[in-house]
């Protein structure tokens, strides 16, 4: 088999890992060694569906054992196979950064038999780059569920960022639909990680870049309240850098998996990730964009202005006095311009025309700060206006994120009484 | 200080050129409606670079508003926007008048528009030095670049910290300037055309495995080229 084919094999067999990040950690080229990593992650190209490729994403072999019903390398699953050598691996990274092409490589695997063999079979093909080509670029590699801690180990000196995959959001999924895969071998790589960064890892060059992971979201029943808890909890517990949420695209006809001709829920997975964003960077509980009366996003406004428009009593902000916290729950604000308003506010007073210098999206802030609109049109005391231009914005936005416009357009607005019933949708 | 339309100062198009121009504005009491490299038929006067009021200037940026807003300036000073020497004119006078105090005074117009122009040449620095690519022609590791700033100073030191060992060679062709990175040492040549040797075989072996892991990536079920041209303008694509 030729190069070209198993580059082919390979990384159509990786591409639905939605992690391509290269950020968090800061290194130059060692004595006599080639590559360095930015904090912040640098982004090479962009793909034809509008993502982002950063990471030379391939697996190193495609033969995998488990017959896990969401996976297109599942054993039962009747498409070409291809297994790359180390050396393989370690020219195609090595060229391909030299040409910049790449930021580094992301390694991910099939199960080779046994997830020990597999995670050997890595660490030979990561070895190899880091000692013989003595690469200081950025390593993501994945742990297989299953690892015995030592291998881990010795995988986690070797990259930059380890994620292993959660895959679905409740155990109850995965053992329907990944027999092989228990959800404690999941977790264990990501305690090991978690317990090795306490006490001292990152120091010792272990995962310097912290961990992730991903969940296939629409394969399973989960409402979004119960994965952006899930989200929470992993934040939290094992102090991840990232969750990625995939789309789940139909690659197997199976009773318990949604119809082959069923779209990607594209739309659902952009609210996801700015809950994400929300819980991360602007200080939002799980609990505060969604409850058990509204478990799922509102369709026509993302979670932040559907939270601003369902909490009138909040506002209106004063730009001039609020807190740092206060600021970031405005819509339009986000964290750079919420940290430049604390800056200006210091050398004058601060007006709708001020905020629009310093970087506040001045179309969605200005229903929701003091002095906005004059007083005359603001969330509290016109919300279904406040809510109809918002879901035009959002609207306008969305255009150019799915390009399938039934992927989440507004229905054509109607009276007040449409509108109320789209604002109270999600809470 | 009060400004005066009718006049235009022409001077050389370097920086101390312009420090000189600041210069003049103090001991004409007035900033000028603009500030140009060229020719014009109206009110103008040729401001002639003068190394040593140039230094004065320098020292009292220093001084009055500190490194980062010297900082600002050299940044500002590499955009290609037509009003960045009137900006930076402006900051200097409001900087000078209200001290360090102008680091922080966001909202201010004068700040906000050279800041506006600092992120606008950050900006492009990042983007140009995320989306470029390179051929390896005769060993050597060779770009071109069409940034919308002049951005190449910016961006080299990038490129030794990751490739120490390598020589490199970046050519912008819209401000005519090339770079030049060889045994620990940058050179920086004004070239006026420059025309890179064909890729030999290697090369195009690893241009053609590029484009079948580019074009395999994609998740075809969520094609969306309108959100890669956003993504990728064209200027930041490949130019050879």
């Amino acid at each position: 088999m030729t190069i070209e084919e198993k580059l082919k094999i390979l990384t159509d067999g990786a591409k639905y890992d939605a992690a391509c990040t290269s950020s968090g950690v800061a290194r130059i080229a060692s004595e006599g060694g080639m590559g360095s990593t930015s904090m912040g992650g640098i982004c090479h190209a962009f793909s034809g569906d509008g993502r982002c490729i950063s990471l030379l994403k391939i697996l190193l072999s495609n033969a995998c054992c488990y017959d896990c019903a969401y996976c297109v390398n599942r054993v039962s699953n009747d498409v070409p196979r291809a297994t790359f050598t180390a050396e393989e691996i370690a020219s195609l990274t090595m060229n391909m950064y030299r040409r910049y092409y790449i930021e580094g490589l992301f390694l991910s695997s099939g199960v080779l038999g046994t997830p020990d063999n597999t995670t050997q079979q890595m660490i030979k093909a990561l070895e190899l780059l880091r000692v013989k080509y003595k690469f200081c670029g950025y390593i993501h590699a994945k742990a297989i569920p299953g690892t015995s801690p030592d291998l881990l180990e010795r995988l986690g000196r070797l990259a930059d960022r380890v994620s292993s995959n959660i895959e679905l959001p409740s155990s109850a999924s995965l053992r329907l639909l990944a027999p092989e895969k228990e959800r404690r071998d999941v977790l264990a790589p990501m305690s090991y990680i978690c317990m090795r960064h306490e006490d001292g890892g990152v120091r010792q060059g272990f995962v310097r870049a912290g961990q992730s992971t991903q969940m296939i979201i629409g394969a399973t029943p989960e409402s979004d309240l119960k994965i952006i808890r899930l989200t929470e909890g992993l934040y939290g517990r094992y102090k991840l850098k990232r969750v990625f949420y995939s789309a789940y695209i139909p690659v197997a006809d199976n009773s318990l998996l949604p119809a082959l001709d069923s779209k990607p829920p594209l739309l659902r997975e952009h609210r996801l990730y700015q809950a994400d964003w929300l819980m991360r960077f602007y200080h939002f509980k799980a609990d505060e964009i969604l409850d058990e009366s509204h478990p799922y996003f509102n369709e026509f406004l993302d979670p932040k202005c559907n939270w601003a428009v369902n909490h009138p009593e909040f506002f209106p902000v004063d730009v001039n006095r609020a807190s740092y916290e206060t600021l970031l729950r405005v819509p339009g604000v986000g964290v750079k311009s919420a940290r430049r308003i604390m800056v200006a506010r210091k050398q004058r007073r601060l007006d709708i025309f001020q905020l629009a210098k310093l970087g506040v999206v001045v179309k969605r802030a200005k229903y929701f700060v003091e002095g906005g609109m004059g007083g005359k049109l603001n969330a509290a005391d016109h919300p279904e206006r406040v809510v109809r231009e918002l879901i035009r914005g959002e609207n306008a936005r969305q255009l150019s994120l799915f390009d399938d416009k039934d992927a989440g357009s507004a229905p054509l607005l109607g009276g007040k009484e449409d509108i109320r019933a789209i604002a109270r949708t999600g809470k | 200080m009060k400004e005066n339309y009718n006049m235009t100062y022409i001077y050389d198009g370097t920086l101390e050129g312009l420090f000189t121009c600041v210069f003049r504005c103090y001991e004409d009491k007035y900033i000028p409606g603009a500030v140009i490299t060229g020719m014009t038929l109206t009110p103008c006067a040729h401001i002639f670079t003068d190394k040593v009021k140039a230094a004065r200037v320098r020292r009292g940026i220093y001084s009055k508003m500190g490194a980062a807003s010297a900082n600002i300036i050299f940044k500002a000073f590499l955009s290609d926007f037509e009003d960045k020497e009137l900006a930076i004119i402006r900051f200097i006078v409001y900087g000078m008048k209200a001290g360090e105090r102008v680091n922080g005074d966001l909202a201010h117009p004068d700040v906000a528009r050279i800041r506006e122009i600092f992120r606008a040449v950050n900006r492009e620095a990042n983007l140009t030095a995320e989306r470029m690519t390179f051929s390896i022609i005769g060993d050597v590791m060779v770009s071109i670049i069409e940034p919308s700033h002049n951005v190449l100073p910016l961006i080299v030191k990038h490129f030794t910290n990751r490739f120490p060992n390598e020589e490199i060679f970046i050519y912008d062709k819209i401000h005519k300037l090339g770079v030049t990175w060889a045994h620990n040492k940058v050179t920086y040549r004004e070239i006026e055309h420059f025309e890179p040797d064909p890729a030999d075989e290697e090369e195009e072996t690893y241009r053609k495995l590029w484009k079948i892991f580019y074009d395999t990536i994609e998740i075809k079920e969520r094609h969306n080229p309108r959100l890669r041209d956003q993504n990728m303008p064209i200027r930041h694509r490949r130019k050879f």
